[in-house]
């Protein structure tokens, strides 16, 4: 693999100092994205998914929250190091992100177009000291976006316009400044099923990976495996702050290794499925998610691990078993995956990307 | 294969052309629509028409007239430093008003609009500061002893054309006709307080100091409030902690005490009565202003304006502040009412401007002092003028309050 990834991160931790203790809600993640390409992390609510893009972007608040370790590399630059000078010229310039809540992205006392236009003043070196450049630029990011009259449109007001247009014009936000990754935080979850679609396959038409630097990166981070299934290249799951598997889309629907991953995609529910419970109900992984401050020694999914045998149970109260390759771009952290025992850690890398145009319908 | 097919231009249907129609507008609709707010409008808005124009409705000075054979224009010579600050800055303020509202009225497009109100505003603004500073470097005020209706009896003036009051506020009956302390009549038609000045010609002045107090004072206590409760907000912890300990010991500062204090030590000075009261009266300012960005501060667009790389005074100012800024709005109304009571009771102690310059409270005093007869007459105007005055601006706020408030504002 001769291509660097844009973002490389390398056993990051991010703990929140409260009064209860420390929570460990990210524990030691790696991961990578290259440009052009479409991570998602997938995951429970509080497993940390969201913790790391804010980390990523440096916008948490320090205390409580505290990087305890590990590298987040953009372009070969340590995020983590960088001082708040550099990471403002970063934020929305080189990565941008947005959010779950379009209904409350936007500033409300505020025009699309003075929201728009100050980002890319900010950021766009051509349109600093012009309004009617920044003006300009500002309408052709709505038009890319799919938003109809994009001129009248800059002097509307946010509660003028529906969920699906906010998000839009998030997007549009985002890209005019054309970053080189995208945090998608959620980006779906609020909006109704025909605009989630919409908005998903707008933001992988904007991922442009015949531009230069391979295009965009996206990091989507969501819950909802059939976005997965339909946007992401490579995918890490995520459980209690670590993650559990990393593997390319195909792989980790077509040969989920992790008890967890087999547990997610067991719940999904398929049509003219025939269950083998016998109150025909759908499956769901049993317990609860350990609190952030409270995980157990050993493997944080054993409690809850279907897989589960006493000699490994054993095993796992003496270690947390880390991310392992068990095979060529698959990882996995589960002693009970074959071959884990030999397999190496080493960083995940996946540098896939799916064939265009084409989605993968086979595990959903 | 794919589940994803429909056009995402195709979708969205044309939205239906709405009119621009800001928060503010709609608060300032339902704000407008009831009676009492439009008359304590009214009232303020003539209090400062009044404090603007006062030279020329009530002075000793004619307009124009000829005096030994020359035609002069006494009133427009007389005028003084601050007479021409009222006029400059009541005349910017006026017309940028005009602007704001006439380029909201029309359907512009947004650069246009913008740059339309920044020229405006930066042209009204540069004009009547540079007026400012002229004046206040140039022009030395000059004190017009003359007697014009003296001199008119006398034949020296002639073809005078005087203001509607021929009083100023400081022109006396002569002492020795026994004109002090006159009852309403057709000439005086407030009568004549103690000095033998008209009082209707101090009342109308009064309303100078007082909005010169109200205002000024509140507007150094609104910067203050605002910056120092925006960064209270914003870094919340020991910042925080810390910060509303010194607010807790500016809020235990007895204002009246301090100016007494200030006032017997320094003498009267109408500015620095100003500053006292604006740094001593900001603290309920900062606390409200710190509550709205303790709110604000964890909604999703201060979070994306962060994630856009905004700088911190941008997020502060641009993007907090306007949001939290309903409450501020709500007690400067407030608070320059606290500020006219504050003045009145200091005049009325006698330690508020310096005479002959007319402020209400100072009337009030005049009315009466221990052991003399107390005339109804003098005391009455000036109380009602306070009282209504003190009124509107409550109401005014009362009712913003109400208008801003999305629960009690039942517009649509």
């Amino acid at each position: 693999m001769d291509e660097a990834p844009v973002l490389e991160i390398s056993g990051l931790q991010t703990y929140f100092y409260t009064e209860e203790g420390v929570a460990r809600a990210v524990d030691g993640v790696s991961f990578s994205l290259y440009g052009g390409q479409t991570v998602a992390i997938v995951g429970e609510s509080g497993c940390g998914k969201s913790v790391t893009s804010m980390s990523i972007m440096r916008l948490l608040q320090v205390p409580p929250a505290k990087y305890v370790g590990g590298k987040i590399l953009y372009k070969g630059r340590d995020l983590l190091q960088a001082s708040e000078r550099e990471m403002q010229k970063i934020r929305g310039g080189e990565i941008a992100m947005i959010f779950q809540e379009p209904m409350t992205s936007l500033n409300p006392v505020f025009t699309i177009g003075d929201q728009i236009i100050e980002a890319i003043q900010l950021h766009q070196e051509a349109a600093r000291h012009s309004m009617s450049k920044a003006v300009e630029i500002a309408e052709q990011a709505l038009r890319r976006v799919g938003i109809s009259e994009p001129r009248r449109r800059l002097s509307e007001y946010p509660h003028q316009m529906s969920g699906g247009m906010k998000q839009r014009v998030m997007i549009a936000m985002a890209l005019a400044c054309e970053p080189s990754v995208l945090i998608a935080d959620e980006p779906t979850t609020a909006l109704d099923v025909t605009i989630q679609a919409q908005i998903l396959e707008l933001m992988r038409d904007l991922q442009n990976p015949a531009g230069e630097g391979g295009g965009m990166g996206i990091l989507l981070i969501t819950h909802d495996l059939g976005v997965v299934a339909e946007n992401a290249d490579v995918v890490a799951v995520m459980y209690a702050g670590k993650i559990v598997e990393y593997a390319d889309v195909y792989e980790l629907f077509g040969n989920p290794m992790h008890p967890y991953t087999k547990g997610l995609l067991a719940c999904v529910p398929r049509l003219g499925e025939k269950r083998e419970d016998a109150a025909g109900r759908l499956f769901t992984i049993p317990g609860m998610v350990p609190s952030a401050t409270r995980y157990p020694a050993g493997c944080r999914f054993a409690a809850r691990c279907t897989e589960c045998k006493g000699e490994v149970r054993v095993k796992e109260e003496a270690a947390s078993p880390e991310l392992r390759e068990v095979k060529p771009g698959h990882w996995v952290a589960t002693w009970n995956a074959p071959g884990y025992a030999t397999a190496k850690m080493t960083e995940p890398r996946v540098a896939f990307r799916r064939p265009a145009a084409a989605a993968v319908v086979t595990a959903v | 294969m794919t589940l994803i097919e429909t056009s995402p231009t195709l979708t969205d249907a044309p939205a239906p052309t709405t009119r621009r129609e800001t928060f503010w507008a709609v608060a300032g609709r339902a704000f407008w629509r009831q009676a009492r707010n439009r008359i304590a409008t009214g009232w303020v808005v003539a209090i400062l028409l009044i404090s603007v124009v006062v030279p020329f409705l009530a002075n000793s000075a004619p307009y124009t007239a000829v005096i030994n054979g020359r035609r002069e224009f006494p009133l427009f010579y007389d005028l003084t430093r601050v007479d021409w600050l009222w006029l400059i800055w009541g005349f910017a303020v006026a017309s940028f008003t005009i602007v704001l509202w006439r380029t909201g009225k029309r359907p512009l497009e947004i650069e246009q609009l913008r740059s339309i109100r920044v020229r405006w505003m930066a042209a009204l603004g540069g004009a009547a500061l540079l007026a400012t500073i002229l004046i206040a470097s140039l022009k030395s005020d000059f004190l017009d002893v003359r007697d014009y209706q003296a001199m008119q009896q006398a034949g020296t003036v002639s073809e005078a054309l005087y203001p509607p009051l021929r009083w100023g506020y400081a022109s006396q009956e002569p002492l020795a006709s026994n004109r002090l302390f006159e009852f309403p009549t057709r000439q005086h038609l407030l009568g004549t307080d103690g000095n033998g000045r008209d009082a209707l010609s101090r009342l109308l002045w009064g309303t100078r100091v007082v909005l010169e107090i109200g205002l000024v004072s509140e507007l150094i206590a609104l910067v203050i409030g605002v910056l120092y409760g925006a960064l209270m907000g914003y870094y919340v912890g020991k910042v925080d902690i810390l910060g509303m300990r010194f607010v807790e010991v500016v809020e235990a500062i007895p204002l009246l005490f301090l100016l007494i204090t200030f006032v017997a030590i320094f003498g009267r000075q109408l500015f620095m009565i100003m500053v006292i009261i604006g740094v001593t009266g900001w603290t309920g300012i900062a606390r409200f202003v710190r509550a709205e960005f303790l709110r604000i501060r964890s909604t999703d667009y201060v979070s994306a304006a962060k994630a856009m790389g905004l700088p911190l005074p941008n997020i502060l100012f641009k993007h907090m502040l306007p949001n939290g800024l309903t409450p501020v709005i709500v007690s400067f109304t407030f608070g320059v009412a606290g500020n006219i009571v504050s003045e009145s009771i200091l005049s009325f102690l006698g330690i508020g401007v310096e005479p002959p310059t007319a402020s209400w409270g100072a009337m009030l005093n005049e009315a009466g002092n221990p052991g003399e007869e107390f005339r109804w007459w003098l005391a009455l105007a000036p109380g009602v003028m306070i009282f209504l005055t003190v009124f509107a601006y409550n109401i005014m706020g009362e009712s913003m309050r109400d208008a801003i408030d999305p629960k009690t504002n039942k517009v649509e």
